[in-house]
């Protein structure tokens, strides 16, 4: 079926409501999952549907459906029941909807996409890295997973704006646990593509990475206390997106007139090596979003430029509300969701430190090399899986953290040195989770960096 | 040939709040069905959004020769069920009506606050047919979660209170038990670093780390924190753990697993007195470990079964959390701990972003930025205080806990 045609054919009357909005989705994903070398899921989840928009009166009303044969009688009865609601008077003129109609497809997968691909090729791909693995006698629990998802959206609104693109991502991950006596260490490889040949020769990341786990079977557990902690680049990626990232998210204003003079755009809120940007347009990774789900381009958002408060995430919603421009960051996790304030590709940029100095002038500290996960309020948490403790301006012994954390405003006054590496890093397993919107594809990087005084434990 | 059809129709009406205000209304009335097909040892699947045709999709799954999963393990045999809970006559107006007082209720008694959240109903029906026996599971659950932010904080949020409950919201209920803590808000207490008792408002955090080891695949590989521990001591003797697959009380709304298994006895204990006293498992790995499926096999219906949890519920103690908490001096209430984690020997630590003082019983105060740091093998060992008959939110199912953790301010 043609969905941008589908679209087209809506016929809703110009009175029926102040503005509305269609995105269909269509995707399919594949899972498998071997258990011990056994496979023991391999799905092919299809999905198709629509989220439908009404904005009437101050409100918006929303439905969800995978019925798309009546798209135009499903605005007409919303339309019909929002005129029911007293609203919200206040916001009766707002027009978050406002801008300039036109027409944009993208196809970045056209002919490459993965559903063309059969299963066999993807089983086949995931088992060639078994003989690595099975070297490694200490394995005593492992799962291999593949994933892919290729998803195309399309989109109309009553405003004239129309837009269609595809997006593509495929992961591969070997998630195991060493045992050795009373002692286990749980570790995680994974590597991300938007090809299956993005996934072949990877025996000797594979056989490195599973080495260095073993350094940690017998590793001991950090004193907690306050320590200087370098972050290698793909940690700062999810401290960029945990620690301030989320913080720049405009929803978390409304209706709080203080927070934008509190958040006042043009204060120093870092030291000036940090720079923090979002942008969705880079089509190699996770956090591609061209357009966003209410038909914004994206756009470079400087969140922080040389340690200055320098911008933030709207929707349309929050852009009219709060009287700024939209940046394109209104995305939801698929077609049963509303667009909400969301990052894309977020990132520090590159300083000019090299990693070695950064080691030295540490002197006594922690090296996080990578994460578990991260969390991101007043105080924000990152759950390292690998560090290691720094003595005499060297890396040392492996260290066993649980988490790290810090006030963010602090933290991010605290850096140190920003280094003249830069890793982007995209996995096509999880993601972001906002409210009950989880997971959202995105990616997050930046250099390596150096802080002073993060809670460790 | 054995033929599965697995099917879910949510029905939601949500009702968003954002900054005091009522900004959205959302509709969702969704069919996800999928199909296995089991044949010559192999089990085929397929699946669909949308409403299909049962021999339709049978007929996709059949076809999905290249997907299909080898299968030599024993299949449960179906048993006819219908369990219903349902309470909602008109779900929107319910939920309209309850968001709208209870915003009325928050900003007039609470002005120095921002509220914004959602309330919502949801309709939920769960069909399976084996071989053309129906079971059916239908319940109706109404949900809130209100956010809030004091006008004097510059962060995205303090803290939230949520409600979620099988039946009609209480929000009379959820907000008398709530109101002494937000009215406490502005006095933020002194606190001294040292080992100090603690409750959270959700135990499933503190107790994750505990139940790792139980699912049947992990212990047999000798993963976990009590491996080779089965059938002994290793918690503190108060401490009873259950997986209840069905009891609406306690909101357990699993009347049978992704594999079609009915449990007799709904209730499977985790520890018994502190004992390690089962493992759960599906019915792949009951073969492959000798061991009877525990209803245990975990899946929606565009996926294969794994070994995952029902409700995980900690049995009472005998004692209210209002005795417990009125004996004690000083008890750190923790409403928010995000980002924690477990090392893989068991010591856990988490910030906690918000929480609350109480002396005796009484709240005196929120509690500065802190950090929480113990080993679980002794919060739930010697260093758990009691475990309550009842929990410090009401809308929580699970009975609290108190222990002790070592409090570090950051």
């Amino acid at each position: 079926m043609n969905y941008n045609e589908l679209l087209k054919s809506i016929n809703v009357p110009a009175d029926t409501c102040q503005y509305w909005d269609v995105r269909i989705e269509n995707e399919v994903v594949t899972s498998i999952n071997y258990d011990n070398y056994e496979i023991v899921a391999c799905d092919t989840k299809p999905s198709l549907g629509a989220f439908i928009r009404v904005f009437e009166k101050g409100m918006w009303h929303y439905s969800s459906t995978t019925n798309l044969t009546d798209l135009t009688e499903t605005i007409i009865s919303l339309a019909i029941d929002a005129k029911k609601f007293e609203g919200n008077k206040e916001d009766y003129n707002l027009k978050p909807y406002n801008q300039n109609s036109y027409a944009k497809h993208i196809n970045n997968f056209s002919g490459k996409e993965i559903t063309k691909v059969s299963i066999e090729d993807k089983k086949k791909l995931a088992e060639s890295y078994f003989p690595e693995i099975k070297k490694f006698e200490k394995v005593s629990k492992i799962n291999v997973y593949y994933t892919d998802k290729y998803k195309e959206k399309f989109f109309i609104s009553s405003e004239g704006v129309e837009f269609s693109y595809d997006v593509q991502n495929i992961g591969l991950a070997i998630s195991y646990t060493l045992t050795e006596g009373d002692n286990q260490f749980s570790d995680l490889i994974m590597f991300y593509g938007q090809d299956l040949s993005d996934f072949a020769g990877k025996e000797n990341k594979i056989k490195k990475a599973m080495e260095e786990s073993h350094l940690f079977l017998d590793a001991k557990n950090v004193e907690a206390g306050s320590y200087k902690v370098v972050m290698e680049s793909h940690v700062v990626g999810v401290f960029a997106h945990e620690s301030f990232g989320h913080k720049s998210e405009a929803d978390f204003m409304l209706g709080d007139p203080k927070m934008k003079e509190s958040w006042k755009l043009g204060e120093r809120v870092a030291n000036e090596c940090v720079s923090i940007v979002d942008h969705g347009a880079d089509s190699t990774g996770t956090g591609y979003c061209p357009i966003d789900d209410e038909g914004f381009p994206t756009k470079k958002t400087y969140l922080i430029k040389d340690g200055i408060l320098t911008g933030r995430l709207h929707s349309q919603y929050t852009s009219q509300v709060l009287d700024e421009a939209p940046t394109g960051n209104g995305r939801a996790i698929n077609f049963e969701y509303e667009p909400i304030v969301r990052m894309t590709s977020t990132y520090v940029e590159p300083g000019k430190d090299k990693f070695e100095d950064m080691i030295k002038k540490t002197g006594e500290g922690i090296l996080i090399k990578d994460y578990n996960h991260g969390s991101g309020l007043s105080t924000f948490t990152i759950a390292p899986r690998k560090s290691y403790m720094i003595r005499n301006g060297k890396i040392a012994e492996p260290i066993r953290v649980s988490v790290i954390s810090g006030d963010m405003m602090e933290t991010l006054n605290n850096i140190d040195a920003c280094g003249d590496d830069y890793l982007l890093e995209n996995s096509a397993f999880g993601g972001c989770g906002k409210g009950d919107q989880a997971p959202l594809p995105v990616n997050d990087g930046g250099p390596s960096i150096l802080i002073n005084n993060m809670m460790v434990s | 040939m054995r033929k599965e059809i697995l099917s879910y129709n949510t029905k939601e009406k949500k009702i968003e709040i954002a900054g005091n205000k009522i900004v959205s209304v959302k509709n969702k009335n969704i069919v996800k069905k999928g199909a296995r097909v089991f044949k010559d040892n192999n089990v085929y699947s397929a699946s669909n959004i949308g409403e299909i045709d049962d021999d339709k999709l049978i007929s996709q799954a059949l076809g999905n020769e290249l997907g299909s999963l080898p299968f030599d393990y024993e299949l449960t045999a179906p048993k006819a069920v219908s369990k219903k809970v349902q309470f909602l006559n008109n779900e929107f107006d319910s939920a309209y009506e309850v968001a709208t007082k209870s915003l009325n209720y928050l900003t007039k008694n609470f002005p120095k606050f921002i509220f914004s959240g959602n309330v919502a109903t949801y309709s939920n029906q769960t069909n399976m047919s084996i071989d053309g026996t129906a079971m059916t599971n239908s319940y109706d659950i109404s949900r809130s979660e209100i956010i809030y932010k004091h006008e004097s904080s510059t962060g995205i949020m303090d803290s939230y209170f949520e409600s979620m409950e099988v039946g009609k919201l209480d929000f009379e209920k959820t907000i008398s038990n709530y109101a002494p803590y937000l009215e406490c808000y502005e006095t933020v207490v002194n606190l001294k670093e040292g080992k100090l008792p603690v409750v959270f408002t959700g135990s499933e955090m503190i107790t994750s780390k505990a139940i790792s080891g139980h699912k049947a695949n992990m212990y047999h590989k000798g993963v976990g924190l009590f491996k080779g521990k089965l059938g002994e001591k290793v918690l503190n003797e108060k401490l009873n753990i259950f997986d209840i697959s069905y009891n609406p009380e306690v909101s357990a709304l699993r009347a049978f697993d992704g594999e079609g298994f009915l449990r007799e006895d709904p209730s499977l204990s985790l520890f018994e007195k502190g004992v390690f006293s089962n493992l759960v498992c599906d019915a792949r790995n009951a073969k492959l470990y000798n061991m009877q499926s525990t209803g245990n096999g975990m899946r929606s219906y565009n996926s294969s079964p794994q070994i995952g949890f029902n409700k995980v519920y900690i049995g009472p103690g005998s004692k209210s959390i209002s005795e417990i908490l009125a004996d004690l001096p000083e008890c750190l209430v923790v409403e928010l701990a995000a980002g924690g984690d477990f090392t893989d020997d068991g010591s856990f630590s988490t910030p906690v972003q918000f929480g609350f003082l109480m002396k005796n019983g009484k709240v005196a105060g929120r509690l500065p930025q802190l950090t929480l740091t113990a080993k679980v093998q002794d919060y739930l060992g010697d260093d758990l205080i009691d475990i309550a008959s009842d929990s410090i939110r009401p809308s929580h199912y699970n009975p609290s806990i108190v222990t002790h953790m070592n409090v570090k301010i950051n």
